[in-house]
């Protein structure tokens, strides 16, 4: 038997070689702030209405990451590996590994949510981050069928006493039978040409600011809307949340090889 | 390493290729689709049937540890007697006699549907126990929580490992296991169905009499053999929203306002109470609804709206025929199935 393990190793030995040679990555680091501070739960901030704000959850869904390249053509993540959720309380799932062709890109697209097949495919296809009994956990509406794109919670004293804190619990993916809400929103960002290869693994920076969540297409205040789920409202917030993600800065490191 | 060492370890590798075999033998489970049904919506090759995750799921449907209290299970408001509905509950009852605000449905032929519950809110057969399960005034749980009971459970993670081949019990093999079983639970083995499909049954005069009465009055909305057309609408219980919006609270579209689910007119016999409130304990009081009940409100169905005149026309012979219609849709067969009883 003991002649076998140098083959074995030779053939592990390629097998690897043949993986990194081709591996290219990008990596997307989510930065939640609110202004220009980063974001820490508890602490004190103000909105531009001048409501006092102490966040104690932030959880939002990217998918459906399309990349595309500068001479126009498009690379999508495969769809079983384009869903991920953003945990504020969870710092490494702010870092979002892809696998990405060598090449040059010149921008950058995710759907902010769960896109509407996978609101409405069967329990073997939400697994992972989909997973409702799991990492999904309370980003899902049992009673009314689909995910929580986007969920923000947190304590105001400029509300009363008797009032607990607000809630934003953002979904909606159009309807299954008949239309509605439909809150599934893109964000596109520019990247001027960024090269990604097996030697350098570009990091893209996305800050979302949270304070524009309450002031951007449509202000709102926490005084007036501090419990925002199914309804009319939630869309002009979703118009809101798309403005809070930028790209603030680009840097590499060294990739695989 | 020695003949004898190598040797063991052939046996050893053997004995336990076999004892995988044998363990994960699971045959699949042959679902019966009958002939004067459509074509079902649900797809069965997602989730395959086999014989392991049917039992399974037949475990799972019968056991109170799904709840909060430990007691109400899903078969605790869907008894198998009364077609996998609640009996002589007007509205579900939940964990510490809480009380929901709509009649549970009866569980059958789910293959064949669409949308689930009265406002159709659930989209897919799966998600279907997520949201008894996690609904405060039926089984007050958390799906997590469950899964976590689950898996302290040695019985539970053998039956889960031959079920799905998994070692940690996880959303996507609980609900497939429910749905498995659910899937299997059709009923289309009542008097009518061998009437229709040729296989011996027999309608009396009076019964063909109701049938042909149903079939011009009644079945715009109770439509093929499902009974059902799958839409929503407003069939005039009541003209006051305030305590329930039906079908509106999924699509916030206020023309859906009071609309709910058309169900299923099979094994009607022992389903009641009926509609969405449980507001009728009798087919008399249902019939008497149509023909002199109807409230009018904006958004009430035209059907039933005729001419300016409000409900459906029946004398009181005609509904007599229609009662004793409706009740060869009884599938006897179904209700007494022990394979799909709790005991």
């Amino acid at each position: 038997m003991k002649h076998k393990k140098p083959i074995f190793s030779f053939v592990f030995v390629l097998i690897n070689v043949a993986t990194f040679s081709q591996s290219s990555n990008l990596i997307l680091s989510f930065n939640n702030n609110f202004g220009s501070e980063p974001l820490v739960f508890g602490k004190e901030y103000t909105n531009a209405h001048g409501e006092n704000l102490r966040f104690t959850l932030l959880n939002y869904f990217i998918s459906n990451i399309e990349l595309i390249r500068t001479d126009g053509s498009v690379y999508a993540i495969p769809q079983d590996s384009c869903y991920f959720l953003v945990k504020h309380n969870l710092p490494e799932s702010r870092n979002i590994q892809l696998s990405v062709p060598a090449g040059k890109y010149k921008s950058l697209s995710f759907t902010i949510g769960i896109d509407s097949a996978r609101n409405t495919q069967s329990a073997d296809k939400r697994q992972g981050v989909l997973d409702v009994g799991g990492q999904a956990r309370g980003m899902y509406w049992a009673w009314n069928s689909g995910y929580i794109f986007y969920k923000m919670e947190g304590k105001s004293s400029s509300l009363p006493d008797s009032i607990n804190g607000f809630y934003y619990h953002i979904g909606g993916f159009g309807g299954f039978d008949s239309p509605t809400l439909n809150n599934i929103r893109i964000k596109k960002l520019e990247l001027a040409k960024t090269k990604v290869s097996a030697k350098k693994t570009p990091v893209l920076t996305i800050t979302v600011d949270v304070a524009k969540f309450f002031n951007s297409q449509t202000p709102i205040k926490v005084t007036e809307n501090r419990s925002i789920m199914w309804g009319p409202v939630s869309t002009q917030i979703a118009d809101n949340y798309v403005d809070i993600f930028s790209l603030t800065h680009i840097h590499y490191k060294p990739g695989s090889k | 390493m020695s003949f004898k060492k190598s040797l063991w370890i052939l046996t050893g590798s053997l004995l336990g290729l076999l004892a995988f075999d044998f363990k994960y033998t699971d045959p699949p489970w042959e679902v019966k689709l009958p002939s004067n049904l459509p074509k079902p919506v649900y797809s069965l090759n997602d989730n395959p049937i086999t014989e392991k995750g049917f039992l399974l799921g037949k475990k799972l449907f019968y056991d109170g540890n799904l709840s909060s209290n430990g007691i109400v299970s899903c078969g605790f408001c869907h008894q198998q007697p009364s077609a996998f509905t609640q009996h002589g509950h007007d509205v579900s009852h939940g964990v510490n006699d809480r009380l929901g605000k709509r009649n549970s449905l009866a569980i059958s032929n789910v293959i064949w549907q669409k949308t689930f519950f009265w406002d159709g809110g659930v989209n897919h057969l799966d998600f279907v126990p997520l949201n008894a399960l996690e609904n405060p005034v039926e089984m007050d749980e958390t799906l997590e929580n469950v899964l976590r009971k689950l898996n302290q459970s040695e019985k539970y993670r053998i039956a889960f490992r031959e079920a799905f081949q998994v070692e940690e019990i996880q959303s996507a093999q609980f609900l497939s296991a429910l749905s498995q079983f659910m899937a299997t639970l059709i009923s289309a083995n009542s008097r009518y169905d061998k009437y229709v499909r040729n296989e011996g049954g027999q309608l009396s005069g009076q019964e063909l009499s109701g049938l042909a009465i149903f079939k011009q009055k009644c079945s715009t909305c109770h439509a093929t053999d499902l009974f059902t057309d799958g839409s929503y609408r407003n069939n005039g219980i009541s003209n006051d929203f305030r305590y329930d919006k039906g079908r509106e609270e999924i699509t916030l579209n206020v023309n859906d306002r009071g609309k709910f689910k058309v169900p299923s007119l099979r094994n009607i016999e022992y389903t009641d109470p009926y509609m969405h409130n449980g507001s009728f304990y009798t087919l008399e009081e249902v019939l008497d609804h149509y023909t002199d009940g109807v409230k009018d409100s904006e958004t009430l169905d035209p059907v039933l709206k005729q001419n300016a005149k409000l409900g459906i026309t029946l004398n009181e012979q005609e509904k007599k025929d229609i009662v004793a219609f409706l009740k060869t849709l009884t599938d006897h067969e179904f209700l007494r199935d022990k394979r799909f009883s709790e005991y």
